[in-house]
């Protein structure tokens, strides 16, 4: 009885490893994740404005039906990367996440107290080489410490109406996501 | 032969156990929901760059984009003051007031996170929209019937969660809240 029970002291001692192992290892192994959604309809680099969620389109899960969206997927390889956009008097919010979907940036309408997005997202050795070197329009630049080699932007605006709709888009339409050439 | 059955109970343990409290935990990720008030559940760690191994786990399998905790909150429900899982077919009356925000705005998604299919088109209800009383309390109808004031559709079966998005919170939100900060979600019988 003792040695039965020791076998399934065992099995749970090993199944408390399984479980860390499997929670641990999840995000490593999603195929699925938002990073490689994104992927699938975006091309890196270039803001892509995602069409409205209705019962049949879900770009991707957990859209706000009342928002107007759209994402970018970066990488830091080639230098740091600007995201700009003239934005129209809504709500809107930008958000930074890594390639896990980590949440590690936001910033909204009121935060800025302007209409212009204006974000670099550059590592740390980018960061020392603008630094030296800053670009002329520097001080309206929001400059992001970026830990990691790529991630992914969402940009979110309230589409008031079938009007507002249009003009966030034309916004959208209008903003870049590209690797910024440092001068010099 | 003793030895073989020992060694495969335990193995079917280790797996059985092991697999099964992952899938309890990021299942739905229900567990997850910290912060309940009622009906209403928040899981403040899925827009936080502190977010732990098991919000890392629902957010890599399910692909969500989650609110960024700078953004705002988002409260679910999936059941009524009463306890018992919001359904098509019933009708919901939601009353009181949302927490503190700029702005919100309230849906229903189905169990795969689709919105609910109704002729109206109608998926979503906004903060700037809503019509309140002289208190600043309003009534919503969560219905498959259209309702007079406002209404939100619902589909007339299958099993519903309701969706909360505070836009421009506090902060301080959460520590701040308390049961009666978010709306009832008052059971109105089934068709």
């Amino acid at each position: 009885m003792i040695r039965l029970a020791l076998w399934v002291l065992g099995g749970l001692i090993l199944g408390g490893i399984i479980h860390i192992v499997t929670v641990l290892g999840l995000p490593r192994y999603a195929d699925n994740d938002a990073y490689t959604r994104i992927g699938t309809f975006a091309i890196d680099g270039r803001l892509t404005t995602l069409p409205r969620v209705t019962p049949d389109v879900k770009p991707l899960p957990m859209l706000d039906p009342a928002m107007a969206h759209a994402v970018c997927r970066f990488s830091l390889s080639n230098g740091p990367v600007r995201i700009r956009a003239e934005m129209p008097d809504v709500y809107w919010s930008i958000a930074l996440f890594n390639r896990a979907g980590i949440s590690t940036y936001s910033l909204s309408d009121r935060g800025v107290e302007q209409k212009t997005i204006d974000v670099l997202i550059a590592n740390a050795d980018q960061i020392a080489a603008i630094r030296e070197n800053p670009p002329d329009d520097f001080e309206n630049i929001v400059v992001i410490d970026w830990a990691t080699n790529d991630g992914f932007a969402i940009l979110r605006a309230l589409a008031q109406s079938q009007g507002t709709e249009k003009v966030i888009n034309d916004a959208f339409g209008k903003a870049t996501c590209a690797t910024f050439q440092l001068p010099g | 032969m003793k030895l073989l059955f020992e060694l495969l109970l335990a193995m079917a343990i280790a797996v059985g156990s092991g697999l099964g409290s992952a899938w309890y935990v990021v299942g739905d990720g229900w567990l997850l929901k910290t912060d309940t008030f009622g009906e209403w559940g928040a899981w403040p760690m899925s827009g936080s760059p502190d977010a732990d191994p098991y919000t890392r786990a629902v957010l890599a399998r399910t692909g969500q984009v989650p609110l960024s905790q700078g953004e705002g909150t988002i409260f679910f429900a999936s059941r009524d003051a009463t306890g018992a899982a919001i359904r098509g077919g019933c009708e919901y009356r939601i009353v009181g007031n949302a927490p503190p925000a700029r702005l919100w705005t309230l849906t229903l998604i189905d169990a795969n996170g689709n919105l609910p299919r109704n002729p109206s088109g109608v998926t979503y209800l906004r903060s700037d929209r809503i019509l309140r009383d002289e208190s600043g309390q309003f009534v919503i109808s969560v219905a498959h019937k259209a309702r007079p004031g406002n209404w939100l559709p619902l589909q007339q079966a299958g099993r519903f969660t309701l969706v909360l998005r505070l836009y421009d919170t506090p902060a301080s939100l959460l520590a701040d809240l308390h049961e009666g900060s978010l709306p009832r979600i008052e059971h109105g019988g089934c068709e």
